[in-house]
C-alpha cells in the first residue's frame, strides 16, 4: 500500500525575528555593528586627516560638532554599550564559569571597562 | 468550572494541503497542564487528534509543542498561565515537517544524536576493574548537559536550524559536548570532524533562545559556544600537526 504521509514543511520568512520579543532583541543586537562600522570609519578619516596637518585636523574637528555627526556618535555609543552590555554577560558562558564566578566576572569586566574609559577621559580632556 | 479557548493547528495528509486552526472550549482548573487539556479533547471533542506524549513529568521529552509560538513541554505548562490571555493557540513543534496535527517528523535530529556519537568511546576497562572513578570536579565539568531529554524544544526555537535544517542544531552538539568534557571517554577526536564541519557548531551565532526554552536549564547556548573554542583550538592543532608531517617529509 502506498504510503499516505506528505509531511508539511513550513517555511521561514524574512520576518522571523519580528515574532518574539527574544529574536527581536537578538536582532537589535547584531544592528549595534552597523554604527560599529561608522565609528570604525570615522576614526579612519580622523587619523587621516592627523597625518595631512593641522589644517586637515581642524576640519576633521570641526565635521565631528556638526550636530548630525554629534547625534549619530551618541547612537554609536549607546549601540556600543548595549553590545558591551550583552557581550558581558554572555562572555562567561564562553569560558565555562560557574554561576557566582560567571557575577563576579562581569563586574569585573565592568570595572576594567570604566576604569579605561576613566583614564581615556583624562588623557584626553 | 472555568474554560479556556484552545485553537489547535490541525493537519491531516490524507485531506489538507496546509495546517488549519480548531478552537476547542476547555474546562481547566489551577492544575490543568495542556497534557491534560489535550486529553480532554481527544476523549470527549475530537477524538481524531494526534499528539505525542509519555510520561506527563518532563521527563521523557515527547510533548514539546508550539504555544503561543514558544516551544513548551505541554505536560510542563499549565492552562492557567493563559488565562489572563483567554485563549491559548497549539500548533506542532517549530522548523520540524509536520506529520500530523501536533505530531512532527524528529528524523533530522535523531540522526545528527546518532552521528554524533553520545556514548563513551574508546575506554577499555572491563567490569572487572570496578566502578571507573570520577572527582567532583571532573562530572561537574558535564554535569549540567547530562540533563538534556532530547525534547527539542532548542531546534524549535533556534532560527539558525529554521534557517539551515542541516545545521546539527544545539541538542545534539550539547550532548556531543557533554561526552567529549567526560574524563572516561577517549572519543573527541571521532567527534570533532562533525562539530568543525558545515553542519558543526559555526552555523550558531549565538541567539541564545535554545537555552532559554530548555525546561531543564541544560544551556545548550553555551555548550555551542564552549564547542567553538575547542573547534578553534583543534583546527589550530590541525595546522601545526600538518606543518610538522611536512617537515619530517
Amino acid at each position: 500500500m502506498a504510503t499516505k504521509r506528505k509531511p508539511y514543511i513550513r517555511e521561514m520568512n524574512s520576518d522571523w525575528w519580528r515574532k518574539l520579543p527574544y529574536y527581536r532583541f537578538y536582532m537589535l543586537r547584531e544592528l549595534t555593528a552597523v554604527p560599529a562600522i561608522w565609528f570604525s570609519i570615522l576614526l579612519i578619516y580622523g587619523l587621516s586627516a592627523l597625518k595631512q596637518g593641522e589644517a586637515s585636523f581642524a576640519c576633521f574637528v570641526q565635521f565631528l560638532a556638526n550636530p548630525i555627526v554629534l547625534l549619530i556618535n551618541v547612537v554609536a555609543l549607546m549601540a556600543a554599550l548595549l553590545q558591551t552590555t550583552t557581550w558581558f554577560t554572555l562572555a562567561p558562558k564562553v569560558v565555562r564559569l560557574s554561576e557566582c564566578c560567571a557575577y563576579r566576572a562581569k563586574i569585573a569586566l565592568w570595572g576594567i571597562t570604566g576604569l579605561a574609559t576613566i583614564i581615556l577621559l583624562f588623557l584626553a580632556l | 468550572m472555568k474554560t479556556l479557548k484552545m485553537a489547535i493547528a490541525r493537519y491531516n495528509p490524507e485531506v489538507d494541503d496546509k495546517p488549519r486552526f480548531e478552537d476547542f472550549h476547555v474546562p481547566y482548573d489551577n492544575q490543568t497542564s495542556l497534557l491534560d487539556a489535550l486529553a480532554y479533547i481527544k476523549d470527549a471533542l475530537a477524538p481524531d487528534l494526534t499528539y505525542r506524549s509519555s510520561c506527563r513529568m518532563a521527563i521523557c521529552g515527547s510533548c514539546g509543542m508550539m504555544a503561543d509560538g514558544i516551544p513548551k513541554l505541554a505536560c510542563k505548562t499549565f492552562l492557567r498561565d493563559y488565562a489572563g490571555a483567554g485563549k491559548v493557540t497549539l500548533e506542532a513543534l517549530g522548523n520540524f515537517p509536520i506529520e500530523r496535527d501536533l505530531v512532527v517528523d524528529l528524523t533530522h535530529f535523531l540522526e545528527c544524536i546518532e552521528a554524533l556519537k553520545p556514548y563513551l568511546i574508546g575506554n577499555t576497562r572491563t567490569p572487572a576493574d570496578g566502578a571507573n572513578r570520577q572527582t567532583p570536579e571532573q562530572i561537574a565539568k558535564f554535569h549540567q548537559f547530562t540533563h538534556c531529554i532530547n525534547c527539542a524544544l532548542c531546534y524549535a526555537a533556534c532560527p539558525q536550524f529554521g534557517l539551515n535544517p542541516a545545521f546539527a542544531g544545539p541538542g545534539s552538539i550539547s550532548l556531543a559536548y557533554r561526552y567529549n568534557l567526560d574524563s572516561r571517554d577517549n572519543g573527541k577526536q571521532e567527534r570533532m570532524p562533525m562539530l568543525n564541519g558545515p553542519e558543526g557548531v559555526w552555523n550558531c551565532t549565538f541567539v541564545g533562545v535554545c537555552s532559554e526554552v530548555c525546561p531543564k536549564n541544560v544551556d545548550p547556548a553555551a555548550a555551542i559556544q564552549q564547542c567553538k573554542v575547542e573547534s578553534a583550538l583543534d583546527f589550530a592543532r590541525s595546522v601545526i600537526n600538518c606543518q610538522k608531517e611536512k617537515e619530517v617529509r
